[in-house]
């Protein structure tokens, strides 16, 4: 018995850069996935995070950036991928370009909504690890739990609720408290 | 001698919301004006612009709140009109929803770039100073000019670069540099 093979089309980032002004959307090995329209919340939520994390970075006198969406990544240097995480930080700051990064992003933050929720825990979280990403958290305003993957040690990989202190894997010393970053 | 009418289509929040996932316009009296795709140092400057607006805010311990773009504005509290600035500053935190804000931001700040800024200086400094924003500014990257629009009081209306310090005209004590906040 034999199943039809699919043979979906495959876009590149000429079709990303063909649409019409004011249309959005990221391309992951050469599928399109719509982006989610603004939601408050989801606006509060990343706002908060970059500040923490920009002003743990500026104490320290560091070098790493950090960009809210909207942010260009181009996650594999290649025509097939594209994306805006919601907050991405960037510590090889030699890859930023006046588009945005040609490269993985240090640690990305995507905060889950309902239209993209199964990208932010499905192909992305396969798509970032193996593009050299350091760190990825889920933060999930509906369920008010944050999925955090350590790629590089694994160490810290947990599951964590909006009260708890959860410790960055990429910057020692930070941590963030969802609870007390919302209004 | 006479000319013939224009009849244009007049669109409402309906087909804002009609929009594929991904889509995104803005809608002043009834037109459709697309969305610039991102920028690196336009977000650079947006996030760096909310995070000193937002420290000083915390600092007298106000409760006015920056949004980030995409924040959504629905500017007349009505069908036709619906903007998201790259930053509004909200006081009235009642007319706060879970979509945006039903009403006008006291502080809105845009930042020009080349397929927005006709918008930018044109129909929206009209339609913001309308609608009861109390301050609009117009941040000009390539031109490295800021227009600061003081609707409430009129005094403080003036062009600045970005060597100036630059005075909020609502929030006595608060100014930029613009030069400072960019790396």
């Amino acid at each position: 018995m034999s199943m039809p093979l699919l043979n979906p089309t495959i876009y590149t980032l000429e079709y990303i850069y063909s649409l019409p002004e004011g249309q959005r959307a990221e391309l992951i090995d050469g599928q399109i996935y719509n982006m989610a329209p603004p939601n408050r919340i989801h606006q509060e939520i990343s706002f908060s995070l970059s500040r923490k994390i920009a002003d743990f970075i500026d104490s320290k006198k560091g070098t790493c950036r950090v960009y809210p969406a909207p942010f260009a990544v181009f996650l594999n240097q290649d025509d097939r991928n594209y994306v805006e995480p919601d907050i991405s930080v960037v510590c090889k700051t030699n890859q930023l370009n006046d588009k945005g990064l040609n490269g993985a992003p240090d640690w990305i933050i995507e905060i889950a909504s309902p239209g993209t929720k199964h990208v932010d825990y499905g192909v992305k979280l396969y798509k970032y690890r193996t593009a050299g990403v350091r760190e990825y958290w889920i933060v999930n305003p509906m369920t008010r739990i944050v999925n955090v993957y350590d790629f590089e040690h694994e160490i810290k990989t947990d599951q964590y609720t909006f009260q708890d202190e959860i410790p960055s894997c990429t910057f020692e010393g930070l941590a963030l408290r969802l609870g007390e970053l919302l209004p």
